[in-house]
């Protein structure tokens, strides 16, 4: 099912366009913003960055602030927020990295599932393409090989992009893909044999710049010993900020609270994080994970070791943002290291 | 910069042999470029890993704010405090949150630590294999050449306008070259600040922190911040709300600066645990200053303080509870 298009670099920013007419357009651009993802107006605004972009797609399917539905005692009304948009219409969301893909793969086998389906995720979900962008420079950061992800990753996204040197291989990956790329209205040549020899070439040569950062084939063996002694010495540093679950792309631990006033009030979901102590503070005052050794735990084990019995799959891509951005530089990689080689 | 390391590890490695301490707190090489972490030593073969140089940003002494998992029998800890982190300890056993001999002060005439982030913008993505430095310069060596920085460019913006390099308080003193940073007094970034209007500081304000993301890295990595249960996620009573909307985060900033009152020591941690890069420093440092003019106080200089919000005096300036404006 999958065709493999040529675009030269001097028609690709008309592609780009024709995309920004029919639909909207959200990408990285050199203004971030909090949402990670803007508005993209014109093909230019689409800044890609070396590796993945600062923040995640997340903030665009999982908003850190989400308000459910608004009510009024008094009149015992309730609205909705979630509007439907029009039929058959839909979101572009371009630009992501294959793990950051994958990410979206994940976060929909959490959300959008048959019996408990989040209907706030699932409708901005099912009205969204993904275009990825293939990574030909991975950054000392990445570890996407370590966890089963490559540079050229395909799951997750509905078309994905190669850039060779004077031109462009748009791959579609799934029949909502190839349809996004028909209704564009443009004359596509096939990609050559010639195309696809670069394109493996580049492929190959972003592979080999990434080391194995740790390997995960006695990982869930060592997992199972929840009482392990490792988990004191890893914890030490960790000094129980917010950052490594909020920059991720598959954490999604959120909490519900109501803002009222007088009779009116809105019902609020807000990202939580594993890694703060009132997380799992119950009523009694009792709290299961009293100390960062316990919330660390937490945290690895849920990317590593219960996300493989409950989906058979782990939760973290090898984006590395993690990694980038703890202020105690306690690298992740390092951290799976010590537990795999733990006696 | 070797000198200074040798003369960390052999103290260390002797504290822990005679049992003076069970635990050092110090700084190991990071995982990236141009990085380090802290780093836990209990036993005196593992010494080895301690290690100085410019990059040693984090204030070590926010692990004493709480009980630390693993902690050995003997319970006295050892730590490595530059100026800013012996304040920042100064300041925790004035507020008798630990008590001066629980721990043992390696303390380290620090000229300053170096903006990893400017250094890694300046390099564009090169890749670094070594770093070499002396007091004067930073060489970065990397595949195909090697940049000299002057390490004085690249200080970070608290450790420019540092008074109080020598740690206040110590138990064993290491000194490292020359500290070249001269303080101003008022801080001109604070000047240029408060010159303008008020209006003006609240775009600031409003322009600096609508980038807040909410994963309070500013108040874990700060040493002051050690409240059990922090007001931003208490929920009885619940003081305000729990999304990123500006209400609410501005609301947490006005609140987390306000508490910094009298207590902060401008060691510009939260800046550096930032993740959106946002300078919070900007709105201690005037609280610092205004502390400093109005009570002639400085916190963390001497154990025998009482805090600042603590004390009175029928001297105190108090114009500013009537101003009009």
């Amino acid at each position: 099912m999958a065709r493999d298009c040529v675009v030269h670099n001097k028609d690709f920013d008309r592609f780009l366009a024709l995309l920004i007419e029919k639909h909207s357009v959200f990408g990285p651009s050199d203004n971030d913003g909090s949402n990670g993802f803007t508005r993209i107006e014109t093909p230019e605004q689409i800044k890609l960055h070396r590796g993945v972009a600062h923040f995640s797609f997340k903030n665009f399917f999982f908003p850190q602030t989400e308000v459910l539905f608004s009510f009024d005692l008094a009149s015992k009304k309730i609205d909705a927020a979630n509007k439907e948009t029009e039929d058959g219409k839909y979101d572009i969301l371009i630009g992501l990295r294959p793990c950051d893909a994958l990410a979206v793969d994940l976060l929909d086998q959490v959300f959008v599932v048959p019996d408990t389906k989040d209907v706030y995720y699932a409708e901005r979900r099912s009205k969204t393409r993904i275009i990825s962008f293939a990574c030909n420079e991975p950054c000392a950061t990445c570890f996407c090989e370590s966890v089963g992800c490559a540079p050229d990753s395909e799951v997750g996204a509905d078309v994905i992009i190669y850039v060779l040197k004077d031109r462009y291989i748009i791959r579609t990956v799934s029949q909502a893909g190839e349809e996004l790329i028909n209704g564009t209205g443009m004359h596509f040549d096939a990609a050559s044999e010639k195309d696809r020899a670069e394109k493996e070439q580049m492929m190959t040569d972003a592979k080999s710049q990434l080391t194995r950062a740790f390997s995960v084939d006695e990982l869930d063996d060592k997992l199972a010993n929840f009482d392990a002694s490792y988990w004191k010495q890893i914890c030490q540093k960790c000094i129980g900020c917010g950052i490594c679950t909020y920059f991720c792309p598959t954490c999604h631990c959120f909490d519900i609270t109501d803002d009222t006033e007088g009779s009116q009030g809105r019902r609020i979901r807000t990202w939580d994080s594993c890694m703060y102590p009132l997380f799992t503070l119950h009523a009694s005052g009792h709290n299961p994970r009293p100390t960062k050794k316990e919330r660390m735990r937490q945290r690895i084990m849920h990317k590593f070791s219960y996300s493989m019995q409950q989906y058979g799959r782990r939760l973290c891509v090898g984006c590395g943002r993690c990694v980038v951005h703890c202020p105690v530089n306690l690298d992740l990689r390092a951290v799976i290291r010590e537990i795999t080689e733990a006696k | 910069m070797k000198r200074v390391q040798s003369e960390l590890v052999e103290n260390v490695s002797k504290l822990l042999r005679e049992n003076k301490v069970g635990l050092f707190i110090g700084y190991q090489d990071g995982s990236l470029p141009l990085r380090t972490s802290p780093c836990f030593v209990t036993k005196h073969e593992d010494v080895q890993r301690l290690v100085w140089n410019s990059f040693c940003a984090n204030n070590l002494s926010v692990y004493l704010k709480s009980v630390l998992p693993g902690l050995p029998a003997n319970g006295r800890i050892g730590i490595l405090c530059k100026g800013c982190d012996s304040r920042s300890l100064v300041n925790l056993i004035v507020e008798k949150q630990v008590k001066r001999e629980d721990v043992v002060i390696i303390g380290i005439s620090c000229p300053g630590v170096v903006n990893t982030d400017r250094l890694l913008a300046h390099l564009e993505g090169k890749k670094i294999v070594d770093v070499e430095e002396n007091d004067e310069d930073i060489v970065v060596k990397f595949d195909g050449g090697e940049e000299r920085f002057a390490r004085r460019d690249y200080l970070y913006e608290s450790c420019l306008n540092c008074a109080y390099p020598t740690p206040s308080v110590y138990d064993i003193l290491i000194r490292v070259g020359k500290h070249s940073p001269k303080p101003v007094f008022p801080d001109p970034m604070i000047n240029e600040f408060n010159k303008k209007s008020r209006t003006e500081r609240w775009q600031i304000f409003e322009q600096e922190l609508s980038r807040c993301i909410r994963c309070y890295a500013c108040r874990n990595a700060c040493p002051n911040c050690y409240c059990k249960e922090c007001f931003a996620e208490q929920t009885k009573p619940r003081w305000f709300g729990l999304t990123n909307e500006h209400s609410d985060v501005f609301f947490y900033h006005v609140v987390r600066i306000l508490h910094q009152a009298g207590r902060c020591v401008d060691c510009g941690a939260c800046v550096r645990a930032c993740p959106e890069n946002i300078n919070l420093r900007l709105f201690t440092r005037v609280l610092v200053d205004e502390v400093k003019e109005r009570f002639g106080y400085e916190p963390g200089l001497s154990l025998n303080d009482s805090s600042l919000l603590a004390t009175f005096s029928t001297d105190d300036k108090q114009e500013f509870m009537a101003e009009a404006d």
